[in-house]
């Protein structure tokens, strides 16, 4: 007879999205707080909550664009962590992203206008969903991997 | 982010549905049963009397053969959603009951009140339903089916000869009530006395989800 579908608990999905959010900005609060005291430069909050410091016109924003990049990659650690399913990763890769658009721009009073802002967006979201997707399979196999080998381990164990 | 909207909105409409089995001897008139059900209370038949009294649905010249594999309709009565598997009743058959019985909400036993030669054959049956272990917390509704007929038993003998089995069956809610599958006479009481047990039994046997 018909059983229960099985239905993603929507509040663990949520958790996961404010987890996965909140991990982006503590690497990047991290990393642009060391960076700007090695720079000399007073530390301000809007370097990570606007988009307005990312621009092509000084070398701040360039140091910046490279900074935003390198926290990409611990969100793919983040997602394969916290998530951790492959099917899912393209999802919250891709969610990350439309949330801080929206993040800079409720900070910042405006959309983001940065064309070097906007081409940071398409290379980070191409890198976590492609190392998100295939960090995550790769977990996946070894995962099947290890339990099979502990039930080939088992059963020689019985036998 | 889709995945979370697609789990919200699988949780917004995601109903309560319980499982009705409808068991009994052949030609008892439980495919019978169900059509009337399904013709009265069924979405499609609730669209098309919107409003209205659904009526009796007269079956007389409607054809059944006897079942060999199973019937399923879903009906909807009193904002409750039931899903009712009509099985073959032939004795070979039988054995195939018990393998439904893990996820029956409740049990509709239909009894052919004219065939007194075979009632003490019904009660063994029913016997060895309510004494299956997962059917213990289950809800039993036995029908006095054709009392259209003039040479139907009356309901109290009927009712005698099953509650000296309903009296081992301790505190488990069971009734005998009369009805007519074919002209529809007591589906209605039918039906209410078993959404209100069934909803009543809902902490012991919680509904599935769909
Ligand atoms: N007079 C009368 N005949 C009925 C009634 N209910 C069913 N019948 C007749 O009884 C016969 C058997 O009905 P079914 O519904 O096929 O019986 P069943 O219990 O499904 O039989 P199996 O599928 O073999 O287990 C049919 O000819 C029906 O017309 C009723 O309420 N009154
Ligand atoms: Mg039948």
């Amino acid at each position: 007879m018909a059983k229960q579908s099985p239905v993603l608990a929507p509040k663990r999905l949520f958790l996961q999205i404010i987890a996965l959010q909140a991990s982006y900005y503590a690497v990047g609060l991290l990393l642009i707080s060391f960076a700007l005291f090695v720079a000399g430069v007073p530390w301000g909050l809007h370097y990570i909550l606007s988009w307005t410091d990312v621009t092509a016109n000084t070398s701040l924003g360039w140091l910046l664009t490279v900074l935003w990049l390198l926290d990409a990659m611990f969100s793919v650690l983040a997602i394969v962590l916290i998530v951790g399913r492959s099917k899912l990763a393209t999802d919250f890769a891709l969610t990350l992203h439309l949330i801080n658009l929206i993040v800079v721009t409720v900070y910042s009073h405006s959309f983001p206008t940065s064309w070097l802002w906007w081409v940071l967006q398409v290379l980070s979201s191409l890198l976590t969903v492609y190392a998100g997707v295939w960090a995550s399979q790769w977990r996946e196999l070894r995962k099947t991997f290890f339990e099979d080998y502990e039930l080939v381990d088992l059963e020689a164990q019985n036998s | 982010m889709y995945h979370l909207a697609r789990g919200l909105y699988n949780n917004l409409t995601r109903r309560e549905e319980y499982s009705v089995l409808i068991l009994g001897l052949d030609n008892a008139g439980k495919t019978t049963l169900l059509e009337q059900l399904s013709q009265r209370y069924s979405h499609k038949a609730r669209q098309q009397n919107k409003g209205k009294d659904p009526g009796f649905a007269n079956l007389k010249d409607v054809d059944t053969i006897p079942t060999i594999g199973q019937n399923m309709c879903r009906i909807e009565f009193n904002k409750v959603w039931l899903k009712f598997w009509d099985l073959g009743g032939q004795e070979s058959l039988r054995t195939l009951w018990d393998g439904y019985f893990n996820d029956a909400h409740a049990v509709v036993f239909v009894v052919d009140s004219t065939d007194t030669a075979r009632i003490e054959e019904c009660r063994e049956e029913l016997h060895k339903i309510i004494s299956t272990e997962v059917m213990v917390s289950t809800p039993v509704l036995m029908l006095a089916n054709k009392q259209d007929r003039d040479d139907c038993m009356e309901v109290e003998d009927i009712k005698e000869i099953f509650n000296k089995i309903a009296e081992n069956m301790s505190a488990r809610d069971s009734r005998v009530l009369p009805i007519s599958a074919i002209d529809g006479t007591g589906v209605e009481d039918a039906s209410e006395w078993l959404v209100s047990r069934i909803v009543r039994n809902k902490k012991y046997k919680p509904p599935n989800l769909v």
